[in-house]
């Protein structure tokens, strides 16, 4: 005797109460299975970011700070790191590599950053991964740029396209360099990473943008033009952050301090795993708090299934009386109803599943584009399974309720004629 | 039964369908007795009418003759096997195996089609699928076997409950209690929702059919005009409070 | 309802075994690493504090008080003495335990892959920092998710004296990690 077929063709004649029911369980499936996601997902995309640097240094301000507007391109620098400082450190002979990297300036709310060869030789992001051209060169003139990919793609730019840059990091600036543009010399492969939405150009090329700056405000009157800027001497006077790669890692204490007691200027020398490490421990409690909030969401989905089904027994008790006429026992009836409730947990499980990756898939253009994190799409991971194996264990579990309930009643309604 | 050891098994034919010795029932303490029955039995192969006006228990001796409900004094004893004393899980195991029930009315499941209604009992107990008067080679033929001694329509069988009238769905419950010959049949008023013309047919064919396999049929009904198709009668006593049920 | 419970009990039972065997490897597995601590990781004839006071005697102390390019001079001499402290081969190619805290270097999603461990927390603030025989270098082949690097850690894995570059750099502690367990 079948009865999973029996249970289930029940339950089909009650499809709109199930159906709705179904839906419930497979929305609170759907929030846990994304809250975790884009959990882990936000993660891998800030560790994704930088790989291979020791120390990330900076004109002194927090840790954390330094970390998510150098990075991360999220905030703004307090102040710069003079050219001079930087040569002195970066000449200290327990260090392999310096990127040294300049920060302030925008296109079009991209933002642009000057650099040298070296952010092309040592940058690395993920599991040590260099950048590299998908088209074109690095530059190697002043007025050259290089851009990310998403850059090119959203602003729909070509290799020889030329750029006008702003002044600050807005979306749009009343101050535009626009008597300078830049010529588009390269375009780099996706990395993922804010790379992507960002504008290379030589430190030469943000001096050059400010000659006829004086204090913030562009100079009126006749501005220098190209020719004469080329002519002068554009070594630039400060950068705002240098990444740092030493000889050995064990070396990074030692520098870190002599950097942080550096004379000459305030300035902050941070290790960028561990400064990630304590983005993460602050993070925490918003994440843990996401989590727990999603959990009560799914025992919500759990109690509802049950009160529903323990509220489809009063029509049911024709049913179940024939069942009892039948010979059914009181652990068929039990059965039965935890069929019902496993149902509504294997299935609820699996639309719940099919509705995250179509969430996941249709909110991550707008998520990739904003705030450049990429929402992957795959298996739940191992503590995930876990809970997730729980939850269908516990949904066929509670079906003992109702049978239970099913079963107490068909004993008071013997196999009467007045129901 | 006895086995003596190393003879042969014998099967002995019990004698009486059931026996009722000293029933004194009620649904709690300290409130009126519902059912109160020094004596009541039957032989096997006859059919038994029991009448009484409403609230004189008739649902709940169907219940307790059914194994669903067990009285607090008194003995049952079904086919010659003690029946009130075994636990709930041998009721009802004999109930799947030696009885077919039929109700009032809404005897039918309404998500499975006629046939496969009708099948149920044989798919449920072994017994009854090894019933002795299997008329056929497959489960189906028996059931469409037994629908056609009920009088229904061979279209009929493979539709959903709700095209049929009420007589059709009185006589597929019938089919269905009578599938694998059940020894003993139980009907809880069958025919108090028919309409006269129906309630003479249908009588006519549950009374033949029974016999036919020599099933006992225990008959309740409040309509004392169908007394002349038993071969007993029994008369149930309203309680001298007049318990309402 | 009894046949549903005896399914429930061998499955409980295959669980428990399963973790019970999961346990015993794990035990087999510790019993073989050595448990070292961050004094023996110092060469026992090195005296470090001796070596210092030797330095700083060479200077009055009136003129050190002062502050000055005295001052910055023995600083930067003791700093320089600090980064050269010797290595100990005593664990070379040995399968070590040892206690620390974590400094993570390189992440793989959210687990740890590379970082430095050092005998107390806030390496990275204290003055002066540990000197490089009091850190280990440590790679691990699967990184491990670390919740809160306030609490100190177990690695245990095979220990290595080897130079980490190999033109410029001194040799220095490097430890490739098999497992991390939770310091109790």
């Amino acid at each position: 005797m079948n009865w999973i077929h029996l249970a289930l063709k029940s339950l089909w004649n009650r499809k709109t109460t199930a159906l709705l029911t179904l839906l419930m369980v497979s929305v609170s499936v759907c929030l846990l299975l994304s809250v975790d996601r884009i959990r882990s997902d936000t993660r891998n995309s800030f560790s994704n970011t930088l790989s291979g640097s020791d120390l990330l240094v900076g004109a002194r301000t927090g840790s954390l700070n330094l970390l998510l507007y150098s990075v991360f391109r999220m905030g703004n620098a307090t102040n710069n790191i003079s050219w001079l400082s930087y040569q002195e450190l970066k000449s200290h002979p327990d260090i392999a590599w310096t990127i040294p990297i300049s920060l302030g300036d925008s296109h079009r709310g991209f933002r642009v950053i000057g650099t040298n060869d070296d952010y092309l030789l040592h940058y690395q992001y993920g599991r040590q991964r260099a950048i590299e051209l998908q088209q074109g060169v690095w530059f190697n003139d002043v007025f050259e740029v290089v851009l990310g990919s998403e850059v090119a793609r959203q602003l729909d730019y070509n290799i020889g396209d030329n750029v006008v840059v702003a002044h600050g990091g807005g979306s749009t600036s009343f101050e535009k360099h626009d008597d300078r543009p830049f010529q588009v010399v390269g375009i780099l492969a996706p990395t993922g990473t804010p790379i992507d939405k960002s504008l290379h150009i030589p430190l030469e090329g943000i001096t050059a943008l400010h000659v006829d700056w004086q204090s913030g405000v562009k100079r009126q009157g006749q501005a220098t033009s190209v020719v004469d800027t080329l002519a002068m001497d554009l070594r630039p006077e400060a950068i705002t952050v240098f990444l740092v790669g030493m000889t050995s890692r064990l070396k990074v204490f030692s520098f870190q301090r002599m950097v942080n007691d550096f004379r000459p200027e305030p300035l902050l020398a941070v290790i960028p795993g561990a400064a990630l490490q304590e983005l993460w421990q602050l993070i925490a409690i918003a994440e843990n708090a996401l989590l727990a909030v999603s959990i009560m969401v799914i025992i919500t989905g759990l109690i509802g299934m049950v009160t529903v089904i323990i509220a489809t027994l009063n029509e049911r008790r024709r049913e179940i009386a024939i069942f009892r006429a039948l010979g059914a026992r009181r652990e068929t009836l039990l059965g039965l109803l935890m069929i019902e409730s496993g149902f509504y947990g294997v299935v609820g499980l699996v639309t719940g599943y099919l509705l995250h990756i179509m969430m996941m898939w249709l909110a991550n253009a707008y998520v990739q584009s904003h705030y450049g994190i990429a929402l992957t799409v795959g298996w739940p991971n191992e503590s995930m399974m876990y809970i997730l194996l729980g939850f269908l264990l516990t949904a066929t579990v509670l079906g003992i309720l109702p049978g239970y309930r099913a079963y107490r009643q068909s004993l008071s309604d013997g196999l009467s004629a007045n129901l | 039964m006895r086995r003596g050891a190393g003879s042969p098994k014998l099967f002995m034919t019990p004698a009486y369908a059931f026996e009722l010795c000293d029933l004194v029932f009620s649904w709690k303490k300290h409130t009126p007795v519902t059912l109160d029955i020094p004596s009541l039995s039957l032989p096997l192969g006859n059919s038994l009418f029991i009448h009484g006006a409403s609230g004189s228990g008739k649902s709940t001796l169907l219940n307790i003759l059914s194994g669903v409900l067990v009285a607090q004094q008194g003995d049952v004893m079904l086919l010659n096997q003690p029946f009130s004393a075994v636990s709930n899980r041998k009721r009802d195991q004999i109930r799947s195996d030696h009885l077919g029930y039929i109700f009032q009315q809404f005897n039918l499941l309404p998500y499975l089609s006629v046939l496969e209604n009708v099948l149920l009992p044989i798919k449920i107990s072994a017994v009854r699928r090894r019933g002795h008067s299997r008329h056929s080679k497959t489960l189906v033929d028996e059931a469409k076997h037994w629908l056609t001694q009920l009088k229904v329509p061979e279209s009929l069988f493979q539709e959903k409950i709700s095209r049929l009238s009420v007589g059709q769905q009185q006589r597929v419950a019938a089919a269905r209690a009578l599938i694998g010959s059940p020894e003993i049949i139980i009907a809880d008023e069958p025919t108090s929702s028919l309409d006269q013309k129906n309630v003479d047919n249908f009588m006519a064919v549950l009374v033949e059919q029974c016999s036919s396999i020599g099933s006992s049929l225990v008959f309740v009904s409040h309509d004392l005009n169908l007394l002349p198709y038993f071969d007993a009668s029994f008369a149930l006593q309203t309680s001298p409070l007049g318990n309402d049920l | 309802m009894f046949r549903k419970l005896h399914t429930l009990s061998v499955v409980t039972l295959c669980l428990f075994a399963i973790t019970a065997l999961n346990i015993g490897v794990a035990v087999a597995k510790t019993q073989d690493y050595i448990p070292v601590s961050w004094g023996q990781l110092i060469p026992a004839d090195y005296d470090l504090e001796a070596l210092e006071n030797d330095l700083i005697s060479q200077y009055e102390s009136e003129s050190l008080q002062r502050g000055g390019a005295e001052a910055d001079a023995l600083y930067a001499q003791l700093q320089s003495l600090q980064e050269n402290a010797p290595m100990t081969k005593e664990y070379n190619e040995t399968q070590i335990k040892i206690p620390g805290f974590v400094v993570p270097l390189e992440f793989d999603g959210d687990k740890i892959t590379h970082f430095l461990l050092v005998p107390y927390y806030g390496a990275c603030i204290h003055t002066p920092p540990p000197p490089p025989n009091q850190i280990v270098y440590v790679i691990l082949q699967e990184g491990v998710q670390i919740d809160d690097i306030y609490y100190p850690v177990y690695v245990n894995g095979l220990m290595r004296v080897e130079r980490q570059d190999s033109e410029l750099g001194a040799a220095g502690y490097t430890l490739y990690g098999d497992s991390i367990e939770p310091y109790i």
